[in-house]
Parts: C-alpha cells; sequence; structure tokens
C-alpha cells in the first residue's frame, strides 16, 4: 500500500498533526489568500481546501509547506559528532552521488517522494546544502508506525481472549549531517516505540551514506549536571519539570514538579535537597526534563525539552520551526559545552 | 589479566593515557576504602574519566570487566529504580515483579539499563 500524497485533505490533516495554524495561516496570508478561522476544522474547510479547489493554489504548494514544517520538532534527537575533515570527505559531492547511486536513490535529489503510508521505510528526500562548499547532508525517511490500541476483550471457558486494533500513522524521520562535524538523528516521536530500535534501523540504512562508525556519540552528560548544579541561576532562562539523580550506591533521587505550569526551581525544599544528594557518593544527574522560556525573536514559544533517555538523547516535545528547533539545539549544545 | 595489572591499559590506550590513569586511580582507590559495592552508569564512568571516544571508553571498560575489577551487569528500572539485576541480558526474564508497587510489568528495552559494578578490595582478593 505505497499511497502518494496528494489528495488536499489528507495533506491538510497532516499539516494540523506537524505544525501549529499560525505556520499555515502565514503561508496563506503570504500567498495573499484569505486565513483567518476560529479552529482547524473550519480553517481546512473554509481556507485550505478551496483555495486548491479555487486553482488559487496547488496540492504541490502545501506538499512543498507539509515537506518543510514536519522536519521539526516533536521528536527524539540523538547527536553525534566525528572530526571536520572526515565530515568534509563525507559531503563530498562526488562520494554523496555515487552513494545516491548505489542506493537507487539518484533521483531523489532533484525530485523528493511525497509518501502517506508506505509498507516499509523509505528514503524520500536527500539533500546537499551547498554554498561554494558542502554544508550539510539531510536525508528524509518516511514510514508508517504501527501502534496498539485496546479495543475488546471476552471471556471463552477459561481463556479471556483480548484484541488490539491497530493504528497506522505516518512518520518522519531525518538525518542531517554538518560540515562541522556534528550528526543529528531526529527520530519522530511516536508512542509505545522503542527509539533505539528505530535509530538502529535507520542508521543501518544509511550506513553507506553516514558510517555511522566514524562518529562517536555527544553525551549530555556536562549539561544534565548544569541543569542541576546552577537550577535557579539557569531559571531566568528554563523551567525546570523532572530531575533524576543517581550516586555510586546506586541510590536513585527524583524530583517532580506538581504540576505542567510549577517550576522546581522555585521549590526552595527541592533545590536543597537535590543539592545535599549531590553532595555525596559519587551523585549525578542522570535525567532532566525542562522548559526553555519564549524569547522574543529567537525562540516563538516555551518548549519542553526532555533529557531523561539515552545519554546522547534529547527530546523537543512540541511542533515547532526550524528557526525554533536551530535556536533549541544552539542553546542545548551552549549548555553542554 | 588480572585486576592489579590494569596499569597496562596506559600502554594499550596511549592517547587517553591521562584519563586512564584517572580512572584506574578513581577506582582502585575507591575499591579500597569501601565496605560496600559500588555502582556505575556509563555516565558516570564518561563522567568521571571525560574520555571522548565512545568506542575506547566501551573497551576499556571490557578490559576492567575481563581484569575483574568491575562486573558488568543489567539492572531492570522502572519508573528510574532498579527492581532487578541479571548478569548478561539473556538472563533478563520477559515479565518482573516490581516489589515497590506490587505488579507484574512486562520488561521493554527502556526499563534495561547497563551497570558496572566495584566490589570492595577483599572480594577481588580472595
Amino acid at each position: 500500500m505505497t499511497n502518494n500524497l496528494s489528495d488536499i485533505s489528507r495533506i491538510a490533516e497532516l499539516l494540523r498533526y506537524s505544525t501549529n495554524r499560525k505556520v499555515v495561516e502565514d503561508f496563506l496570508r503570504s500567498k495573499g489568500l484569505q486565513h483567518s478561522a476560529s479552529n482547524w476544522e473550519e480553517f481546512i474547510a473554509k481556507r485550505i481546501i478551496p483555495s486548491v479547489e479555487n486553482n488559487e493554489l496547488h496540492e504541490n504548494d502545501f506538499l512543498a509547506l507539509l515537506s518543510s514544517v514536519e522536519e521539526y520538532g516533536k521528536q527524539h534527537i540523538f547527536l553525534y559528532s566525528c572530526p571536520p575533515e572526515i565530515a568534509e570527505n563525507l559531503l563530498s559531492e562526488t562520494r554523496v552521488l555515487q552513494e545516491l547511486r548505489s542506493a537507487k536513490w539518484e533521483t531523489l535529489i532533484e525530485s523528493p517522494l511525497a509518501l502517506d503510508t508506505p509498507d516499509v521505510p523509505t528514503v524520500v528526500d536527500v539533500r546537499l546544502e551547498k554554498a561554494a562548499v558542502p554544508l550539510s547532508l539531510t536525508i528524509k525517511e518516511v514510514y508508517t508506525h504501527r501502534a496498539y490500541k485496546p479495543d475488546s476483550s471476552k471471556e471463552v471457558g477459561d481463556q479471556l481472549i483480548k484484541t488490539w486494533r491497530i493504528i497506522r500513522t505516518r512518520a518522519v524521520n531525518i538525518a542531517k549531517l554538518h560540515r562541522d562535524g556534528l550528526l543529528e538523528i531526529r527520530l519522530a516521536s511516536v508512542t509505545e516505540s522503542s527509539y533505539k530500535e528505530q535509530r538502529e534501523r535507520f542508521l543501518h540504512q544509511l550506513v553507506n551514506m553516514i558510517p555511522i562508525h566514524q562518529f562517536n556519540p555527544i553525551t549530555f552528560a556536562p549539561a544534565k549536571n548544569k541543569l542541576s548544579s546552577n537550577k535557579q541561576e539557569l531559571s531566568q532562562t528554563l523551567r525546570f519539570a523532572d530531575t533524576i539523580l543517581k550516586n555510586e550506591n546506586g541510590t536513585t533521587f527524583k524530583v517532580s514538579s506538581g504540576s505542567v505550569s510549577d517550576d522546581l526551581a522555585a521549590d526552595e525544599g527541592a533545590i536543597e535537597s537535590e543539592g545535599g544528594f549531590l553532595r555525596h557518593n559519587g551523585a549525578y544527574a542522570e535525567g532532566q526534563n525542562f522548559f526553555i522560556k519564549a524569547v522574543p525573536d529567537s525562540l516563538s514559544k516555551e518548549i519542553l525539552i526532555l533529557m531523561s533517555g539515552e545519554p546522547h538523547e534529547f527530546g523537543v516535545m512540541a511542533n515547532c520551526s526550524e528557526a525554533d528547533y536551530s535556536y533549541v539545539l544552539g542553546e542545548l549544545r551552549k549548555l553542554n559545552g | 589479566m588480572s585486576w592489579v595489572n590494569l596499569e597496562n591499559l596506559m600502554d594499550e590506550f596511549p592517547a587517553d593515557k591521562e584519563a586512564v590513569e584517572k580512572l584506574l586511580a578513581y577506582f582502585l582507590s575507591m575499591a579500597g576504602e569501601i565496605d560496600h559495592p559500588k555502582y556505575f552508569s556509563y555516565d558516570r564512568i564518561y563522567n568521571i574519566s571525560k574520555i571522548q571516544s565512545s568506542r575506547n571508553l566501551i573497551l576499556i571498560l571490557h578490559r576492567l570487566v575481563e581484569g575483574g575489577l568491575l562486573e558488568q551487569f543489567v539492572r531492570v528500572e522502572n519508573n528510574s529504580a532498579g527492581i532487578g539485576d541479571f548478569p548478561t541480558i539473556d538472563e533478563v526474564p520477559n515479565e518482573i515483579y516490581d516489589f515497590r508497587q506490587d505488579i507484574n510489568i512486562t520488561i521493554t528495552p527502556d526499563k534495561l539499563r547497563l551497570y558496572y559494578k566495584l566490589l570492595p578490595r577483599e572480594t577481588h582478593a580472595s
């Protein structure tokens, strides 16, 4: 069931899932079209679909928008690095084109695919961003995620028979290699999933384009420790939700804010307890979940960051623009420096 | 390889010689002072050693386990707290009793953590 994305209603639904309405409103405004609506349903029915039916825009215009917005936010990101000279070699246009031909992906660099829910994970887009020299390589994959929702159960004799409904959703993974050696593996946030398995599968698929054995994971251990020891200083720009500390006795210390709108940095008892735990038995921060506060002209809204998975992983738990994502990535790398 | 000869590691990893020396000093000194085992995650060992190459750090840890200074094991964690330790991944069952909540839970990969155990020096010598 490899189905191409061409129906505007479906494209509109995916836009709704992938971004916020303001982004699409701004897109319509930039085309000189009406863009106001009170909710997503009305927006799709009265603004998006009519713009195509009236030949003011084409489905491909919305596809291009979807392609750009679905690459940022609601993702688990794994960071790696390699020496810049290795990255420069991997980004060589001659090598990239040769590997694309070997993988039979050479057409993607000119004509990306627009797939909805393919049967198997499929690379749909490859972009080599260039100035005087190649700057970065982006590879995009679409796959169909299967989640299972309890449906019904019945007793038959001594047996309880349960059934689950299979929920199929479209998911997008991105790999981006930068000239300075940074490699981002950005996996779509999907519930009930092991990101480790997903990541290993994706990296295996890309192994000739991006040989992962030449990279080292970038651990966020320094950032996590700063987030514990400098909470009150950092509270100007961050808001803290969860802290997980461990020590060499194997003891776990976990402190969580009361609600999604609270801030651990405002709780003197939590701060004192955390400081006390950190002073003994080689204690260290293993996990931190926090919000980066909105910054005028830099970050359009507050964004939740999960940093309690693997050592080189962070999660961006909101739809966001490329500019928002770039700001978040830059701030996390500074914090980790 | 005996754990007392682990200093050969510095020759094996010349690029990380100082970091290996620092890590060994940390473990050897602690092993002489403690009377209970100490537990280290990969992140914690990275923090102590600052060895940048993950490949080298994994190899060094392998040598430390091989030499008997550390023991590697898999811990099942639920809500960040340990509920069962197993020598290898193959010995982890599909389901486990969580004594903290009085429920059986299905073990998924996200609940598994690799740890390294440092034993008191008397234990090593015996």
